[in-house]
């Protein structure tokens, strides 16, 4: 598969360009008072309204308390009819990733990353996790629904 | 298999087995009526085609084996009854699960056993077709029905004065033991309609129909007196309409044979047989059809052109009919005629015109035929062509595709917003810019109109399933039930009407198998045998309005109440001071059922308490009115869409924010002093005092954005309805309203309790639309919640507004069902019959007085009771108080929950559930 490669903190993530709608920049965001820490609002993408959650949330990574949104790269991903955005702190590349190639995910990935992860891709000079939208989606879903693990933390 | 074929079948199919079933329901009803069969008929052969076609051999042999039987009914050998379309509608079903499940050993074995069914039943039917034909249609029944009886003895005699060729061509011949096609003809109509290869043998039968037709001029002294066998197959025939060019074909001979009725029984050996007589004007006309300007009787034409017209536009049928073909005439015609015909007309003209115009098939007779047939078939052909067009006008479009369509109109809409708004920026006139800028704003409000009405679908859809589970229901309890419908045209929008299916499927299923008596009770209870269930739909103030009534047994309230002791829903203590209408609530109450046997028809385990989540998940309502012994009615209110609601803007704390316009009251302003006093602070609770109305308020900016609590609001309060609550919020501003395309919230957003949905406003911003039910219930009519934090002392404290009734009478009752106060003086109190009634929001409210002796009111409460609202007259209302009560129960009066000392006056705690229900008296 193709997979775009981004960027969170010091971590390289790559989805499947498949399910990647678009990417872009955004300034103008809703903020959703009184849900989870990992929404950060909601964006209109061409008349529909999608909600934008914080890439360094989902991995469990610390993410710089004053950057602004239009400093995020918005990564746009497709599931199931849904759309969700991904706030990421940079644009990498795009990669061609064999299924074969796939390494299995080392225990020592960041538990965040674990939970979206469906393997490792081991490049010339980078490993990038390869994560799944269905996986985010799954983990945005049921981090909201109720009590938010992101909240325990 | 091409998977777009393959579901572009299986659309075609399930369209077709719906008109199968809806066929065979109005066959029952009337069984001898041909154009139904012809329907059915079709529809089986359509089946049989489609499934060749996709190499479904299952569904292929059933669908033939039906209309091997189907193919008696359309030929008058035999007669639907209910055994019978049972089975077919089994036929139905079982082909539905062909076309969507994976063909399994089961389905086949299935199919198997209904195909020896289907077998049976024709065999059968067959052999008593003798029988149906007692029940004629009603028109043709008159001047026609002494024949009937006749009828089995003339098939037979016919049979024998029979030609050869006739003999393979006539139906009534062969009644019980060969399994011929009579129809044979029709055959390749069908199969080049239907578009699909298909095994048929047109050619020699067409032939073989024309010459009998030829011959049997020749037939003809013999004949005279079996024509009571005429009749009856014109007769049986007469009410179809017949569907294809191909039909012309045969009624042609038929006419040759009245011909020979007409001219041989009026002189011939029967005179005191009605049969003949009444037969003689259908003849003439026939006659008249065939032979032309020189036709016989041009009088008998005249005498009775209604039977004959009738005969002469439909009844493709009895074609065949040898012995009755004497006229020398159609020799010459009927030959020519029909083998031109049969191949090319099927494939065009399926409908009556091809009739009219099959009096031109002669030339020389179509000037008579004309004056004569012309009316009705031109009539039918009318209706056919009306028929025809309205099928023309609907497509099949994919819901998704629809969907995307609204959502680009809907973005075109917003983009449309934006161009007015720069317009009203700039300040350059350019009256070139500013006509293209009202043309685009006037296209697209038309455009989204319009595409906001492929949304609407008349309710008629989700009905139209209840016919045959009415049916079904009855059938199988042995109870007979008619359903009628009103209003079927009322549109909803779509996924209204999909969510709504459900509810009124049980509604309706409930009705039938318990709210309609057995038909020996009803008789023993001085009712029609037949119990009535009418479905009714209509618009009425911005909702839909549906209702199921039926004419049953009804509810019993001790049943009821009964019941919901048992299961625990109430005491028997709290039972007697309920009213009717909140006993009868219980209904809606989860784990209740009064059905006391499970059953296949009802009990699923489903019940009213999932029908009202339902209804109310979709923002109606629904409730239950009856009276024992005479029936029930379950009353929805639904509203007409989701898609597009009028919102309020508001602004607390930088943002804005939505509110529903159907939730909006009224708008009040702080910011003057009178408002400034009106707000007062309870218990943490802020209310705002309009007039007399005491309404709770909710601080947006603090609920939403934690904004410090303060006892003087400034801004605005907008005060709305939700649910049963009715509540102020606080704003800092309100802006205007607009027509909102409602979006869902995002993904991660849906478990939020303030907010129900999003809308994209003209500059292109995203704007969250309040969810006022939520919120209501969250911060009003769940104050409990509150308290509760606070300190577990406060746990029983209730909020109570104070007030008398009479100077010696002072009651207290919960804020919370409080909705608002009047002065009586400011209200205009109106009689309804022996009730007071004043109107609130647009709908009556009745008073209900607390004492039996009269007492001066200066003041009405407005209070929700379990369900409804009512008024309650009292002297004046006081403070609101937050209290731990001592209550002593079991004294003061039957209203109150006891008595209790509340700033050391002794005050009657009202119990709501003990007051009259408002709505039991006035309806």
């Amino acid at each position: 598969m193709h997979a775009v490669t981004v960027q969170i903190a010091n971590i390289q993530l790559g989805i499947d360009v498949q399910e990647v709608q678009e990417v872009w920049r955004v300034s103008d965001v809703l903020p959703v008072p009184k849900s989870s820490p990992m929404i950060i609002g909601l964006i209109n993408r061409r008349g529909a309204v999608v909600t934008l959650v914080h890439g360094h949330h989902i991995i469990d990574v610390p993410a710089d308390p004053n950057a602004r949104i239009d400093e995020y790269e918005v990564v746009i991903l497709e599931h199931g009819g849904e759309h969700v955005a991904v706030a990421v702190s940079r644009l990498v590349d795009t990669i061609e990733v064999a299924s074969d190639e796939l390494l299995p995910i080392p225990p020592t990935l960041a538990q965040g990353a674990q939970r979206i992860a469906t393997g490792v891709h081991a490049g010339s000079d980078k490993f990038t996790v390869i994560v799944s939208a269905e996986k985010i989606f799954e983990y945005v879903r049921t981090s909201t629904s109720g009590v938010s693990p992101m909240e325990e933390l | 298999m091409d998977p777009e074929l393959l579901a572009i079948f299986e659309a075609e199919m399930t369209s077709n087995l719906e008109d199968l079933e809806q066929v065979l329901l109005e066959m029952e009803s009337e069984p001898t009526k041909t154009e139904l069969a012809n329907d059915a008929f079709r529809v089986a052969h359509n089946l049989k085609g489609g499934a060749g076609l996709m190499e479904m051999e299952t569904l292929g042999s059933l669908a033939h084996t039906a209309e091997e039987l189907l193919e008696d009914v359309r030929s008058n050998i035999s007669v639907l009854d209910v055994e019978a379309i049972n089975v077919l509608l089994k036929v139905a079903d079982l082909s539905r699960d062909l076309i969507e499940q994976e063909e399994s050993d089961e389905l086949i074995q299935r199919a198997e056993d209904l195909k020896q069914l289907l077998r049976v039943e024709r065999e059968r039917l067959r052999a008593g077709s003798s029988a149906p034909s007692q029940a004629p249609s009603p028109e043709s029944v008159a001047p026609v029905e002494p024949s009937f009886e006749a009828t089995p003895s003339a098939s037979a005699t016919s049979s024998e004065g029979a030609f050869e060729f006739d003999a393979s061509a006539d139906p009534f011949e062969f009644d019980a033991n060969t399994p011929f096609d009579p129809n044979a003809p029709l055959d390749p109509a069908l199969a080049a309609m239907m578009g699909f290869g298909f095994e048929a043998s047109p050619e020699s039968s067409d032939a073989s129909e024309p010459k009998a037709a030829s011959s049997a001029p020749l037939s003809a002294p013999p004949s005279a007196h079996k024509h009571s066998a005429a009749p009856q197959a014109a007769h049986a025939s007469a009410q179809e309409a017949p569907s294809s060019k191909v039909t012309r074909v045969q009624r042609q001979p038929r006419r040759s044979r009245q011909a020979s009725a007409a001219s041989a029984p009026p002189s011939a050996d029967e005179p005191s047989d009605p049969a003949p007589v009444s037969l003689a004007p259908l003849p003439t006309d026939a006659l008249a059809d065939l032979l032309g300007p020189s036709a016989q009787e041009p009088q008998a034409l005249l005498d009775t052109p209604p039977p004959h017209a009738a005969l002469a536009s439909r009844e493709p049928q009895a074609v065949s009919d040898q012995a009755w073909a004497p006229t020398p005439a159609p020799v010459a015609q009927p030959t020519p005629a029909p083998v031109a015909q049969p191949t090319p007309a099927p494939v065009a003209q399926p409908i009556p015109p091809s009739q009219g115009g099959g009096s031109s098939e002669g030339g020389g007779k179509k000037p008579e035929s004309k004056p004569e047939s012309k009316p009705k078939s031109k009539a039918k052909g009318k209706k056919a062509a009306s028929a025809n067009s309205e099928r023309t006008e609907t497509i099949r479009v994919r819901v998704d595709l629809l969907e995307e369509l609204i959502n680009y109109v809907g973005e075109l809409v917003v983009a449309r917003n934006r161009l007015l708004q720069l317009d009203e920026i700039d300040e350059r006139t350019d009256s070139v810019r500013e006509e293209n800028t009202a043309r685009i704003n006037e296209l697209t409000t038309e455009l989204h109109s319009l595409v906001m009405k492929t949304r609407m679908q008349p309710i008629q859809s989700a009905w139209s399933v209840m016919t045959r589970l009415v049916r079904d229901v009855a059938l199988q309890l042995n109870k007979k039930v008619e359903l009628t419908m009103k209003g079927g045209d009322t549109e909803l929008d779509r996924n209204i009407l999909a969510n709504l299916q459900d509810p009124l499927t049980h509604m309706v299923r409930n009705a039938v198998s318990h709210g309609i008596e057995m038909p020996e009770d009803r008789l023993a209870a001085g009712k029609v045998e037949h119990g009535t269930l009418s479905l009714v739909a209509y618009h009425a103030a911005g909702q839909a309005h549906i209702e199921v009534t039926d004419d049953g047994r009804g509810l019993s309230r001790d049943k009821i109440a009964d019941k919901a002791i048992r299961v625990g829903l109430t005491t028997p203590e709290e039972v007697r001071q309920l009213t009717d209408a909140q006993v009868f609530d219980f209904i809606f109450k989860p784990g209740f059922s009064t059905a006391e046997v499970v059953d296949s028809i009802s009990g699923r385990g489903v019940g009213l308490d999932v029908v009202r989540s339902r209804i109310e998940a979709m923002g109606g309502a629904i409730d239950v009115e009856t009276v024992f012994g005479r029936g029930m009615t379950f009353r929805m209110r639904l509203p007409l869409t989701l898609a597009i609601m009028p919102c309020l803007v508001v602004s607390s704390h930088d943002s804005y924010y939505c509110i529903p316009q159907p939730n909006l009251l009224q708008i009040l302003d702080l910011e003057s002093e009178e408002g400034q006093q009106a707000v007062n602070s309870v218990g943490g609770v802020h209310y705002y005092r309009l007039g007399n109305d005491l309404i709770p308020l909710v601080h947006i900016g603090h609920l939403l954005h934690d904004e410090p609590s303060t006892d003087q609001p400034k801004g605005y309060v907008v005060v709305v309805a939700a649910g049963k609550v009715r509540f102020g919020v606080i704003v800092d501003d309100v802006l205007n309203t607009e027509e909102m395309v409602v979006k869902p919230l995002g993904v991660g957003l849906e478990s939020s309790p303030f907010f129900s949905g999003t809308t994209v406003r003209g500059d292109g911003r995203v704007l969250l639309i309040l969810d006022l039910d939520g919120i209501g219930r969250s911060e009003i009519g769940d104050q409990s919640v509150e308290v509760e934090q606070e300190e577990e002392q406060h746990l029983d404290e209730r909020v109570l507004l104070l007030c008398d009734v009479s100077e010696t009478q002072r009651i207290a009752l919960e804020v919370s069902s409080v909705i608002t106060v009047r002065a009586i003086m400011d209200t205009q109190v109106r009689s309804l019959g022996s009730e007071q009634v004043i109107e609130y929001m647009g709908r009556p409210v009745v008073l209900r007085a607390l004492l039996s002796h009269a007492e001066p009111a200066e003041e009405l409460i407005l209070v929700h009771t379990q369900d409804n609202i009512i008024a309650l007259p009292v002297l004046r209302t006081l403070d609101v108080v937050h209290t731990h009560l001592e209550l002593t129960p079991g004294i003061g009066p039957h209203w109150s929950e006891g008595v209790a000392f509340i700033n050391e006056v002794p005050t009657s705690i009202l119990n709501l559930n003990a007051l009259g229900d408002g709505r039991a008296q006035l309806f």
